[in-house]
């Protein structure tokens, strides 16, 4: 069911309108939110949540046999409509980013409204999945990202099936974000990291897609007559696994690699030419074995800017313990 | 004055950006006073204040050299490709230099720059003064914003600023990553000045807040002029239950009726809200309190719960 949960008038024309899906079934407790489009231009996300949509009215409506509805789900796709509208990762008239813009509030700003809309709506949920793209410049292997997780939810985040589960540092702004007020509220939050801003890769969705409904399946939200399957293997990385690549000059950055490639120590990501005349600067190695969850497509790059986040695979073999 | 710089990074076309500091020593060197203005590349007044100061400085030290007993350093331009732009952020990497900092910083090269930029401050202030204007939207009075439990340490010196007000509110998640906060934490008094509106330069109000700082130098005993200190008001000291702050109810064009360091009475007419489409009034915005007017929207363009306004009334018996 579509419900519209916030309208935000405009002063030229007609209002914006905050929708979420959702679905209530059977007599499971367990609920998940699924939030897509904090950032305008974060459009992997967008598009596996449509999806979602898609296959979860068939299920509702009984034309997908194989699965049935057993706990609540909601889905907000697009919840920065303005900046969606602009097709940039934030609205131009406040330059606000989303994810930076919770708890939000009910009477704020229209940012701040569709944040604190969104929050109020998801923060009693037992799940909660955001899903986005890397940061600008950025292009992200398809992995899970998770903060302090105990035993259980990490194990629970490999049965999202995209094989890589990174424990992410605090940034300094992390009160602000949406990941941190589930946990906040006791939701089991994850962020679905995929691809890059600006584009829609299908064969990441598809993993994606499957991975969700493989959770839902696991947290009981969704029952499969097909029978159970383990997740293919993923590997835990904390937070001291990750080893940021630094570009040692300016200039073009020639990438030799793709995002979820497994490198060692010394292997070539890529090089940096100078921009204008062409000439080779440096050569950029992987200084650990590990696994690359973050490259830079952008390919101009200044001097100390991140070329690549490698994951370190410290113990091999434990998962999952 | 001595010229330093920071964090030179070489950008794709070949020519560096880089953090200026101009220096200005005295005879003791002691205490050390840093001023920093251009977080935010759309905030041109502090830029043009850090500019008057260096004139001001670099006159003293020509007339009455001894004048001069402490340091002060002044950053004018921390974020040249931003102001370069006259854009909030820099166009470049798209991030906020005032939300960079934490215990774990990140990698960007706009968080290594403020690292840079802190640890640069830590090691030679004692105090320290950020500069900024308002945003796009509100045009604000001179006025000092202080974080609650910094407040014993700063309304004292914030007294000395010449500023119209001093906002005392509490912390919340989005000042944690601020130099403010972060320098404040460090135990190196930071005072946050917000004055103006971004993209203009006030002339009359750079007077106001460069009186200010030079009252400021002489109270820190960074200053000893033969003229002595100038003379500064008496800011209007405000918690948050003495601000009120007043918001649209309907989007629409908002046409102020009020002007910006009036004394208001309750019902008083602050602006109104147009409908440009239908030719009608559509929200007529009063003040809900009497009191000072500090804030008043600038940009026309209002959606639902913008900020209209904020007006200032100390309650009776408060200290
Ligand atoms: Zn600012």
């Amino acid at each position: 069911m579509k419900e519209t949960i916030l309208t935000l008038p405009t002063p030229f024309g007609e209002p914006l309108e905050l929708v979420k899906f959702h679905w209530e079934g059977g007599k499971n407790g367990d609920s998940l939110s699924l939030v897509s489009g904090l950032h305008g231009d974060h459009l992997n996300g967008l598009f596996v949540n449509q999806r979602l949509i898609r296959f979860l009215d068939q299920v509702a409506e009984g034309r997908n046999p194989d699965y049935q509805l057993a706990g609540r789900v909601q889905i907000f796709p697009v919840v920065n409509l303005h900046a969606l509208a602009a097709g940039q990762s934030a609205w131009p008239f406040d330059n606000l980013d989303m994810d930076l813009a919770f708890p939000g509030s009910l009477g704020g700003e229209a940012t701040e409204r569709a944040a604190g809309a969104v929050r109020r709506h998801s923060s009693d949920s037992t799940f909660g999945l955001l899903l986005k793209s890397a940061a600008t410049h950025y292009e992200d292997a398809p992995h899970v990202q998770c903060f302090h997780p105990d035993r259980w939810e990490r194990k629970l985040a490999a049965h999202l099936g995209l094989g890589i589960v990174r424990e992410i540092p605090a940034p300094p702004t992390f009160r602000l974000q949406l990941l941190y007020q589930w946990i906040v509220n006791e939701v089991t939050g994850y962020a679905l990291s995929a691809g890059r801003p600006g584009i829609v890769d299908t064969g990441m969705c598809d993993r994606l897609f499957s991975g969700i409904v493989a959770f839902m399946v696991k947290t009981g939200l969704l029952k499969y007559s097909g029978g159970s399957s383990e997740p293919k293997p993923s590997v835990y990385y904390r937070t001291r696994d990750e080893n940021t690549v630094l570009s040692p000059c300016a200039g073009w950055f020639l990438p030799e690699v793709a995002p979820g490639a497994c490198l060692k120590q010394g292997e070539r990501l890529g090089e940096i030419r100078d921009l204008q005349s062409g000439e080779t600067l440096e050569e950029i190695l992987a200084p650990k074995d590990g696994a690359l969850v973050t490259l830079r497509c952008y390919p101009v790059i200044y001097e100390g800017e991140p070329v690549a986040t490698l994951l370190e695979e410290r113990k091999p073999g434990i998962w999952p313990f | 004055m001595q010229t330093e710089t920071i964090f030179p990074i070489r950008t794709p076309l070949g020519t560096p950006i880089q953090i200026t500091r101009q220096s200005f020593t005295g005879r003791r060197g002691n205490p050390r006073v840093s001023f920093l203005a251009g977080l935010h590349g759309d905030e041109l007044e502090g830029v043009y204040l850090c500019h008057r100061l260096i004139q001001y400085l670099r006159g003293l030290q020509a007339r009455e050299p001894e004048a001069l007993r402490g340091t002060v350093h002044i950053y004018p331009a921390v974020n040249p490709q931003a102001l370069g732009a006259a854009t909030r952020l820099s166009p470049f990497f798209a991030s906020d230099m005032n939300r960079q900092l934490g215990d774990k910083n990140g990698h960007s090269l706009p968080a290594q720059a403020c690292q840079k930029l802190l640890d640069s401050l830590r090691n030679s202030s004692d105090c320290v003064v950020d500069l900024h204007a308002s945003n796009l939207h509100l045009r604000e009075l001179a006025q000092i914003r202080i974080i609650e439990e910094f407040d014993r340490k700063l309304i004292p010196l914030a007294l000395r600023t010449n500023a119209d007000l001093i906002w005392v509110h509490p912390a919340s998640g989005v000042f944690e990553s601020t130099f403010g906060y972060n320098l404040n934490r460090a135990k190196i008094p930071t005072l946050v000045v917000e004055a103006g509106i971004c993209l203009r330069i006030d002339d009359a109000l750079c007077d106001q807040v460069l009186n200010g700082m030079i009252h400021l130098l002489h109270h820190l005993g960074v200053l000893a002029t033969s003229e002595g200190a100038p003379e500064v008001k008496e800011p209007m000291l405000v918690h948050p239950s003495e601000v009120h702050q007043v918001q649209a109810e309907h989007a629409g064009l908002f046409v102020a009726r009020a002007r910006l360091g009036q004394m208001l009475e309750a019902g008083d007419i602050l602006g109104e809200v147009v409908d440009p489409l239908r030719g009608e009034v559509v929200e007529e915005a009063v003040a809900p309190e009497a009191g000072l007017l500090f804030t008043l929207r600038e940009h026309p363009v209002t959606y639902q719960g913008a900020a209209l306004a904020r007006i200032a009334q100390p309650s009776r018996g408060r200290p």
